[in-house]
């Protein structure tokens, strides 16, 4: 049985204990065909109340005391019941005995481990140890007597992990339960190495430990350090707590570093071919927080001019150039039909955080780019699909109040093929303004490029 | 002959259309562009607004105009209601600790900026902090921090009345403040979450567009606003009885004195003299204001109601002593159109969102 995400919020926040045997046991259950008498008991067992069952369960131990998935199954109903008990110490000194005689049948059984470092863990409030206060609770336990293991919560946790390095259910209980012993950083780095290495991993966990991160320290240890499980977390942060990727987006940026590391050690050793190289890379670069942090964006540039220099020499110029330069541009504003260039002003003004589209359309098509103060630009790319654009039917208008506009003298600009669709670039020099003007003329008004407004104009510089 | 100068026609309204675009800075680029953002249920044909001046920045709570833009481009958490409580605006709740000191806000979800960004419980404690001082003066804030999912703000004293003092305040992209530096707020460096979006502005001309992503769906319900400086009084009464404009606000007490003769116009009350904080004109007289700023400037904007010479003619004589009077502008009340629809937002706070001509 698979741990379903709704079982995880309630693991943490109403007595793991309950749901986390749940998880343990009747997976163990769901093969146990045996006796008739243990059958027709553990026929009831997936629809009953955990807890219901004690009873029975335990008068069917108490006939089989060798039978593993039994001891099991009886430390599960008798915590169970001490969930809705009125005294439930007896109840959880019961399910320890019944645990221990698990370990004692089976030494190897990580489950058990793990099950007994969390009823131990409930038990932890205690003014005694659970071997003191079970020693001299009185209670019906069928395995009572037996050795209780002086082992903290935290050594069984660990012992687990020893037996099961890479076990992904069993590293996921693990980092459930040390959340719930309190240490919030060690159990983020065993969600992480289970999220980086368990491809079953599904969305709702991931989604469940990115809930749980509260600041950046937690979100160093959370965040997955290898593409795509990064870029999920940033994308899902951008989408959902954007304030939170502003604030921490040093940790974030260190993550995308490590995995574009991670795959050019594998490029480079010729476990990735260049082609998905290329593509992850691509892929990275799509991302909004990426295309507008520079670290990070820098980093994959750097990454992308050594990946393209054979296939592309161009491109790979053009991101050895950018990886030098800032991203300049983050507020922008789109005016169609701009037919008087020299005095149409541009707005009204769009935010590149948003999610806008854009299209440069051409016969007076324009997209202006308010640049921040003592910015001094040096790149200009479009980057777009439904490409039409072939660059002579671009100009250049630079301004400072938002009415005049001065015509600049073009550089030589280059089209190319580029990762998203087609891409024009040209170096920039002496805007004098802080507002820019790129404007498509020609005689008819066909689309030239389309992409979000965020991508479609593009401005670099110091 | 006020009644016949009331006839309003359609050819009136097309020469009018011709001059504005041929006079206007950059009009025809604008009016295509505020298309390309105008959704199809904002069906109802553009609004228009004579005003004597425009302001230079909308930083000036104080401008009465500053404070009408500010009205259909940034709202605030909270709306003064027609029972003179307050109503959620861009809050969704407002709940305060017993002692009326500590008002936590939680932000109405979904709230876009006209610029696309989102507001988040940063961006509205970057505003705020905005206009700190104004609020402050009225309710002593001491502190505004982030909580989640809004703000949490804390006075010095308690204030059963801080809702309603929120209303005053609007909440602007913090995001495009910081980047137009010291020109935030003048022309159409600003964004936030109104109903209209500011797409060019210059002295004479503040073209305004549906802002998309809207809070409320269906509003605005015009397809454009516009805010236009008229060199005279007698020029801007002139285009309301024409159809060129279908209000003015900061009548003159002449044209008041007109507008209550003539049928096809009607006089409102106006609610800027409960802005707060409390208005300041810049000037009294309508002439007063194009005498020092250069009345011919202005003056192309109302070309077909005259020539430029005789609008300078009419100048002069509304600046003659004893017209001064009945040149004074007059914050109480504002004239319209009668076939204009004025809702109570228009009437409440001259937010002009479900205001149209049919």
């Amino acid at each position: 049985m698979p741990l379903t995400p709704h079982t995880l919020p309630s693991i943490a926040t109403l007595g793991g204990l309950f749901l986390v045997g749940g998880y343990l046991f009747v997976s163990t259950l769901s093969d146990l065909q045996g006796e008739l008498r243990e059958e027709a008991i553990l026929a009831k067992v997936e629809q009953a109340p955990v807890g219901s069952l004690l009873s029975d369960v335990r008068a069917a131990s108490k006939k089989d005391r060798t039978d593993v998935r039994l001891a099991t199954e009886y430390s599960r109903q008798a915590v169970g019941a001490a969930l809705g008990a009125k005294d439930p110490l007896p109840l959880l000194c019961e399910s320890i005995s019944a645990l221990n005689r698990v370990r004692a049948l089976q030494p190897t059984d990580v489950n058990s481990y793990l099950a007994l470092a969390d009823v131990k863990q409930l038990l932890s409030g205690q003014a005694s140890t659970p071997e003191t206060i079970c020693s001299s609770v009185a209670s019906s336990a069928v395995f009572s007597g037996g050795h209780i293991t002086s082992r903290s919560p935290r050594e069984l946790v660990k012992r687990a992990i020893e037996l099961a390095p890479s076990g992904s259910s069993e590293l996921y209980l693990a980092a459930l339960i040390t959340l719930r012993l309190g240490d919030r950083g060690e159990a983020f780095t065993l969600f992480r190495r289970n999220e980086e290495h368990n491809p079953l991993f599904t969305i709702e966990q991931r989604q469940f430990v990115m809930e749980l991160v509260q600041n950046e320290a937690e979100l160093k240890e959370a965040i997955p350090r290898r593409y795509p499980e990064n870029l999920w977390w940033i994308s899902s942060f951008w989408k959902n707590r954007r304030d939170d990727i502003t604030s921490w987006e040093n940790t974030f940026t260190e993550s995308l570093q490590a995995s574009i590391r991670e795959l050019n050690t594998r490029w480079s050793s010729g476990a990735l071919n260049t082609k998905s190289y290329i593509s992850y890379l691509s892929a990275i670069g799509n991302e909004v927080f990426v295309q507008l942090h520079d670290p990070a964006r820098q980093a994959l540039d750097r990454a992308l001019a050594i990946a393209l220099r054979e296939s592309s020499p161009k491109l790979s110029q053009l991101y050895q150039f950018r990886s030098n330069l800032k991203r300049l541009s983050m507020v922008k504003g789109i005016t169609n039909d701009d037919r008087q260039p020299s005095r149409t002003s541009v707005g009204p003004w769009l935010s590149e955080l948003g999610s806008r589209s854009g299209t440069l359309s051409g016969a007076g098509g324009t997209v202006g780019v308010y640049l921040p103060e003592k910015s001094t630009p040096r790149l200009l790319m479009i980057e777009g699909s439904n490409w039409q654009l072939t660059g002579s039917e671009l100009e250049l208008f630079a301004g400072e109040d938002n009415q005049t506009f001065q015509k600049l003298r073009l550089g030589e600009g280059v089209v190319l093929t580029g990762l998203a669709g087609g891409l024009y670039y040209q170096e920039l020099s002496d805007i004098p303004g802080r507002i820019l003007k790129i404007r498509a003329g020609g005689d008819t008004a066909k689309v030239l490029a389309t992409n979000s407004l965020r991508q479609l104009v593009q401005v670099y510089g110091e | 002959m006020a009644n016949n100068r009331g006839v309003v026609t359609e050819r009136a309204r097309a020469i009018f259309h011709s001059l504005c675009s041929r006079f206007s800075v950059a009009g025809s680029a604008a009016v295509l562009t505020a298309l390309l953002f105008v959704s199809s249920s904002h069906a109802e044909g553009p609004l228009r607004v004579a005003v004597p001046y425009l302001p230079k920045s909308l930083s000036e709570l104080s401008d009465p105009l500053a404070r009408v833009i500010l009205q259909n481009t940034a709202y605030g958490l909270t709306k003064l209601s027609p029972t003179g409580g307050y109503s959620l605006e861009l809050a969704s709740s407002i709940s305060s600790s017993g002692d009326q000191r500590r008002w936590t806000v939680t932000l109405r979800e979904g709230v876009q900026f006209s610029s696309g960004r989102p507001l988040t419980p940063a961006a509205a404690v970057s505003s705020l902090k905005k206009w700190e001082a104004l609020v402050s003066k009225v309710a002593g804030i001491q502190d505004i921090e982030p909580s989640k999912g809004g703000v949490l703000i804390t006075l010095k004293d308690g204030d059963p009345n801080f809702p309603a003092t929120l209303a005053s305040v609007p909440l602007l992209d913090p995001e495009l403040l910081d980047t137009f530096g010291a020109a935030a707020l003048t022309g159409n460096l600003t964004s936030g979450a109104g109903p209209f979006t500011i797409t060019s502005g210059n002295e004479e001309v503040l073209r305004l567009i549906p802002t998309p992503n809207f809070i409320h769906p269906s509003l605005p319900v015009a397809s454009s606003l516009e805010f236009r400086v008229f060199p005279s009084a007698n020029a801007a009464l002139s285009a309301l009885r024409l159809g060129g404009v279908d209000l003015i606000l900061l009548p003159t007490s002449n044209q008041l004195k007109l507008a209550l003769e003539d049928r096809t116009l009607v006089v409102h009350s106006s609610p800027m003299e409960s802005f707060l904080p409390r208005p300041r004109l810049r000037e009294e007289t309508w002439g007063k204001i194009h005498q020092e700023s250069g009345a011919a400037k202005g003056a192309s904007n109302s070309g077909e109601f005259g020539s430029v010479a005789s609008a300078r003619g009419s100048l002069a004589q509304e600046h003659s002593p004893q017209n001064e009077a009945a040149d004074t502008l007059q914050l109480g009340k504002f004239v319209a159109r009668r076939t204009l629809k004025v809702d109570d937002e228009a009437l409440l706070r001259l937010d002009l969102r479900g205001s149209y001509l049919p």
